[in-house]
């Protein structure tokens, strides 16, 4: 509880270094995402596509492909990474992540239903489905788990539970309606090859309404970092402030779930690397998450194109093998201190 | 004769279930013909029922049988009614083997597959053992660290899915757990395994009686715990094993069909092992009737079948076990 007051005090040079390390990681990730995949781009190609000076099938391929898929995984990163951050807050539970709390696997299910229901169903009105169904899904496991603080691994439990049955559930309704192993991947595990430029411009809105919001309250989330019987002694309103954050948590899911499927275990990962780097000063550990999950989301991706060369794997399956020693170890780490 | 009983009306209900799920299908076949193709092999449904239905009847009560006791000595061993081979992660680790010997080597003779599914399992236990050294204590815990490997399973054979692309059918046998297209070689790498693990796991009701009133009472009584519990897991982990190789990776039935047995006959292993098995049994059947007749002539798989029925069972019995504590 006295973490808002051993504020850490980082130096502004090591914060200028730490976002011009990460802005040049993103960088780099941008290129070599651009550069490489099922077929090899030379330097000048590329140059040439992004400055819109060629017109050939190769500047196509890039300016058609792979510069809206590796915006939208950069942007679904970021998306995931704020929404765990923010759960992990709002319950103070270290193991609490979109993916392990029902909400995106109740996205995907509600998604499903939705393009099942009214076959000629937009993208963006997938959206709404998408926010129904993460609703739904943490309504689900936090009726299940109770909101106390106290209960860290029963919340998970619980999550997982709920995460099992809507998964089947999407399973089950795949197979009566469609019968491909491809949809069926997408929407249990989550990948960003086929978005396209439409999917990059339905889901940039709502980042920006998610993440605008995000900062106008961030100092009220100040508040989830000390307990609430003291923020409640202070006069504060506590359950507002919880479930604001919610609601930015399933307006970020359930966008990333409606454009990508559900891919796991970034929410899970980064906010703890973030704030391994930088401690709990949310001015700096919000961007840093943002920015750590659409790096970590674009190399992802990258590995995605060669793990099973020449076919192309969900990049969920790529965040799964990363995440899954993660939860391991944060499973294993002796009293992990709620947050 | 309350004992009998008891062990009698689920063994009917085998029977009941055994003959419509021969009957029941994409085509359906009356009494009268089941009666006759069953008797003779040259009416017009003996192909279908002897070449497709019955290998899978005899598939789903076998692996009913075996994933259910893997669950009922899992759960008296680690004196945990969340542990169950799939919470803890043991069928998507054998999943991953089997399937990564069908997809690597798929001409490999048929005792390759349950020795694979075997190796996978044992390999979750002993990574289960490692990672949770400090925490065995602490069985919300170790039912994480088997969630989370149980989730690299999975991501490992939705990779061979995506590696070495098959039909939409092998996909869901193992990501989910399916009958479609098991047949007599299933019956035949399946049937010795359960037949001598079973009695086996029967044979030790007593050592299971005295490990579930706790450590220290078990060694008072004279039993080598850290001996027994190797065996025991090792018999579990077979029984899991064995039954992954045939239907996949299906969720849930370790876990419900030994609690349902438990609130009949409580914690009596001379009972508990022979009741959980029939049960087992009878979900496998009754799921895989389900998931053929709901959308002919497609098929749900029966491992998601089992998980829409267990996942609330799963879930009820989480809020029950809070009650109790809180972790």
């Amino acid at each position: 509880m006295s973490i808002m007051f051993v504020r850490k005090q980082k130096p502004k040079m090591f914060l200028l270094l730490l976002f011009s390390v990460t802005l040049f990681f993103i960088s780099i990730g941008f290129l070599i995402s651009l550069k490489w995949g099922q077929a090899t781009i030379s330097w000048r190609t590329l140059y040439e596509a992004i400055t819109y000076q060629g017109h050939d099938k190769e500047h196509l391929y890039i300016q058609t492909l792979r510069m809206p898929r590796t915006i939208t995984a950069f942007v679904i990163g970021i998306h995931m990474a704020l929404a765990g951050l923010l759960t992990q807050m709002i319950t103070r539970n270290p193991i609490a992540s979109p993916h392990v709390f029902g909400i995106n696997a109740g996205a995907s299910l509600s998604v499903v239903i939705g393009l099942i229901m009214f076959s000629n169903l937009s993208l963006t009105d997938s959206i709404y489905f998408a926010f129904l169904g993460a609703f739904l899904g943490a309504l689900l496991v936090w009726s299940l788990a109770g909101i106390q603080q106290k209960h860290i691994i029963r919340l998970a439990l619980a999550g997982i539970a709920v995460h099992f049955l809507l998964s089947s559930l999407t399973e089950g309704l795949i197979i009566m309606n469609q019968h491909a192993t491809d949809s069926m991947m997408f929407w249990l595990v989550g990948a960003v090859d086929q978005a396209g430029w439409l999917e990059a411009k339905t889901i940039l809105p709502w980042s920006l309404i998610g993440i605008v919001i995000l900062f106008f309250m961030l100092p009220s989330f100040k508040l989830l970092l000390i307990d609430d019987d003291v923020a409640v002694s202070l006069g504060q309103r506590i359950l507002l402030v919880k479930l604001i954050g919610m609601l930015i948590v399933i307006l970020l899911a359930g966008s990333a779930v409606a454009i990508s499927g559900p891919v796991g275990f970034v929410g899970l990962i980064v906010p703890h690397i973030a704030r391994f780097i930088v401690g709990t000063k949310l001015s700096i550990l919000v961007p840093l998450t943002g920015l750590l999950g659409g790096t970590l989301l674009l190399y992802a991706d990258f590995l995605s194109r060669f793990i099973a060369y020449p076919y192309e794997s969900p990049v969920g399956i790529v965040t799964a093998v990363i995440g899954g020693p993660f939860f391991i170890y944060l499973a294993r780490k002796k009293g992990a201190s709620p947050l | 004769m309350k004992k009998v009983m008891i062990l009698l009306i689920p063994s009917l209900l085998i029977a009941f279930f055994f003959f419509v799920s021969l009957s029941v299908g994409s085509v359906f076949i009356s009494i009268q013909d089941l009666w006759l193709s069953l008797l003779q092999k040259d009416t017009p449904f003996s192909y279908i029922v002897w070449e497709y239905r019955l290998p899978r009847v005899v598939i789903s009560i076998l692996a009913g049988f075996g994933l259910a006791v893997a669950g009922v000595i899992l759960q008296s061993l680690i004196r945990n009614p969340l542990a169950s081979p799939d919470v803890i992660g043991l069928t998507k680790g054998a999943g991953f083997f089997a399937a990564f010997v069908i997809f690597l080597f798929p001409h490999s003779p048929a005792y390759v597959l349950p020795a694979a599914a075997l190796i996978g399992a044992f390999l979750v236990f002993i990574l289960l053992l490692l990672l949770s050294k400090r925490l065995t204590l602490k069985p919300a815990a170790l039912a994480l660290v088997g969630v989370a490997l149980g989730a690299i399973f999975q991501s490992g054979i939705q990779y061979l899915l995506v590696k070495y692309p098959t039909d939409i059918n092998m996909a869901l046998l193992w990501m989910s757990g399916s009958l479609w297209g098991r047949g007599w070689d299933e019956v035949r790498s399946l049937f010795p395994w359960i037949i001598i693990l079973l009695p086996v796991a029967w044979w030790q009701y007593q050592k299971l009686n005295i490990f579930q009133l706790g450590d220290e009472y078990s060694q008072s009584l004279g039993l080598d715990i850290i001996r027994q519990r190797f065996w025991l897991l090792l018999l579990s982990v077979s029984l899991a094993g064995v039954s992954v190789s045939a239907v996949g990776s299906i969720g849930f039935i370790g876990l419900i069909a030994p609690h349902i047995a438990r609130q009949l006959v409580g914690g009596r292993h001379q009972l508990l092992i022979p009741l959980a098995a029939l049960i087992g049994a009878n979900l496998m059947l009754i799921g895989d009737i389900i998931g053929r007749v709901i959308i002919i002539p497609r098929e749900v798989p029966v491992g998601i079948m089992t998980a829409i029925i267990g996942a609330p069972y799963f879930v009820y019995l989480l809020r029950k076990e809070y009650k109790r504590k809180s972790y």
